[in-house]
């Protein structure tokens, strides 16, 4: 595997599966989850608005619980929140039940793109900067083009259960099982690759200062203990 | 290293939030973001009802949402390279939120469920310039702030206003309104416009400021030439310059 796709998988794969929350919302519209939860009015205009709530609320806390326990352990712990909470959506028999897996989403999501494109500012020079983050989200995209095919697909099953179940079902599988693969310290050890490989890849112009050992402790603040 | 004024630098939140009294242009970034935030989130969480009023069925339409997304995803790699090449972020954002807001004049305009391809076209036109702009508005306020200590607040402090437009977003989508949401269109396409030309100006006046900076100082630089680590003053150092202004 080349080194381009070991370091970006990772962080993409976060960055998706927040995506992936966000946008399969809608598909599950298309396949009636309005009529099935017997939403009245415009609640399904409130379910959309309660994720944001959070989202803004919780920013800031978020960073500061991700900078004082480390990257280890708040990204698995918020990806298993997103993944199970996905899931539950799917057992949910009204609209009490899914706004309140909607407001645990906004709340696990709302560490995680400051939290990356702070880290990206610290790696890389100021004119390749818009590049190195554009591609952590594109992977939110083609996670939205990954949300609609799937939904093409389960949309399809003809059973007891209805469409938009499934999908939630399947997308919260999804999430969880790229929460254990990327367990704590690969997420680490990529970190650490992306920091020594954009120092290799980028001084073209002019040459950079060798990375520190304190400017590694800060960034990764739980390899320094080890 | 052309990023920061000082590498290592302990984090002291005083330092920090001093960033809103020095720093004058926030508040302009902020007004970006507050008008890329409503088209972007409303192509997110709407796209699939947006070409449902194409008038496809259920299967395909979630099928027809995977194409404008991959353009998405390719232009927001495109465009983002195109800007680092370039040095510059005003016209692409501008340009982008501009596709984006002709997309959604189009949507609001024309008869989409008898002009099929119109629309489809106008979808694209909305993933094309949508979502490039976050990372584009993120990379600017980031060029421009050089101390990490105030980047590590002004970032989430940024991501999480842009993030409440969310909530506009998602109520301006009403079911009274559906299936054609004529309104939300239109107001889309306002903040794009809005936010277009609030990215113009900024840039424009960026590169009046450097052009005056040049002068006083009596050589052309453009930023970058001199590394940010030899900056001790930040913005008010006489080397200083914008980056990110119309070229």
């Amino acid at each position: 595997m080349s080194y381009v796709e070991t370091i970006y998988k990772d962080p993409q794969l976060i960055i998706a599966s927040s995506s992936i929350d966000k946008s399969n919302l809608g598909n599950a519209k298309t396949d009636g989850l309005t009529k099935d939860l017997h939403f009245k009015g415009n609640q399904y205009n409130i379910l959309l608005s309660i994720f944001y709530v959070p989202l803004v609320l919780s920013a800031v806390p978020m960073n500061m619980l991700t900078k004082r326990f480390g990257a280890k352990f708040i990204l698995p712990i918020a990806m298993m929140i997103f993944g199970s909470m996905a899931m539950l959506s799917a057992a949910a028999k009204g609209f009490g039940g899914i706004v309140t897996t909607r407001w645990f989403l906004g709340m696990a999501e709302s560490g995680f793109y400051p939290g990356v494109i702070f880290y990206l500012t610290t790696f890389y020079k100021r004119n390749e900067l818009a590049g190195r983050l554009s591609i952590f989200y594109s992977a939110s995209e083609v996670a939205g083009a990954f949300t609609g095919l799937i939904a093409y697909g389960v949309f399809q099953i003809k059973s007891s259960l209805y469409g938009w179940q499934y999908l939630f079902l399947i997308e919260g599988m999804i999430i969880n099982k790229g929460d254990f693969r990327s367990t704590a310290n690969d997420f680490q050890d990529h970190l650490q690759l992306l920091v020594a490989l954009s120092q290799s890849f980028s001084c073209q112009s002019q040459p950079r200062q060798p990375i520190s050992s304190m400017r590694m402790k800060k960034l990764l603040p739980t390899t320094a203990s080890q | 290293m052309n990023s920061s004024t000082e590498v290592d630098s302990k984090f002291s939140f005083k330092q920090a939030i001093r960033v809103f009294t020095q720093d004058k242009l926030w508040p302009f970034y902020m007004a970006i973001g507050f008008c890329t935030g409503v088209p972007l989130f409303s192509v997110s969480n709407f796209l699939p009802q947006i070409i449902a009023q194409l008038g496809f069925n259920t299967v395909k339409t979630n099928l027809y949402t995977v194409a404008p997304n991959v353009v998405g995803a390719c232009c927001v790699v495109f465009v983002a390279f195109s800007s680092d090449y370039w040095g510059d972020r005003s016209i692409h954002l501008s340009a982008t939120l501009a596709t984006t807001a002709i997309g959604f004049v189009i949507l609001a305009a024309v008869d989409v469920p008898h002009h099929l391809g119109v629309g489809y076209f106008a979808c694209f036109m909305l993933c094309a310039g949508g979502f490039i702009t976050s990372p584009l508005l993120s990379t600017w306020y980031n060029n421009n702030t050089p101390d990490e200590n105030q980047r590590a607040i002004l970032t989430p402090v940024m991501v999480a206003t842009a993030n409440s437009m969310g909530l506009v977003a998602s109520n301006i989508f009403t079911e009274k309104s559906a299936p054609r949401y004529q309104m939300a269109s239109i107001i889309c396409a306002c903040f794009g416009f809005a936010g277009s030309a609030l990215a113009l100006g900024l840039g424009l006046w960026m590169r009046y400021d450097n052009n005056r900076r040049d002068k006083a100082q009596g050589v052309v630089l453009k930023a970058g030439d001199v590394p940010t680590s030899q900056m001790k003053d930040g913005q008010k150092d006489p080397s200083w310059r914008w980056m990110g202004g119309a070229p």
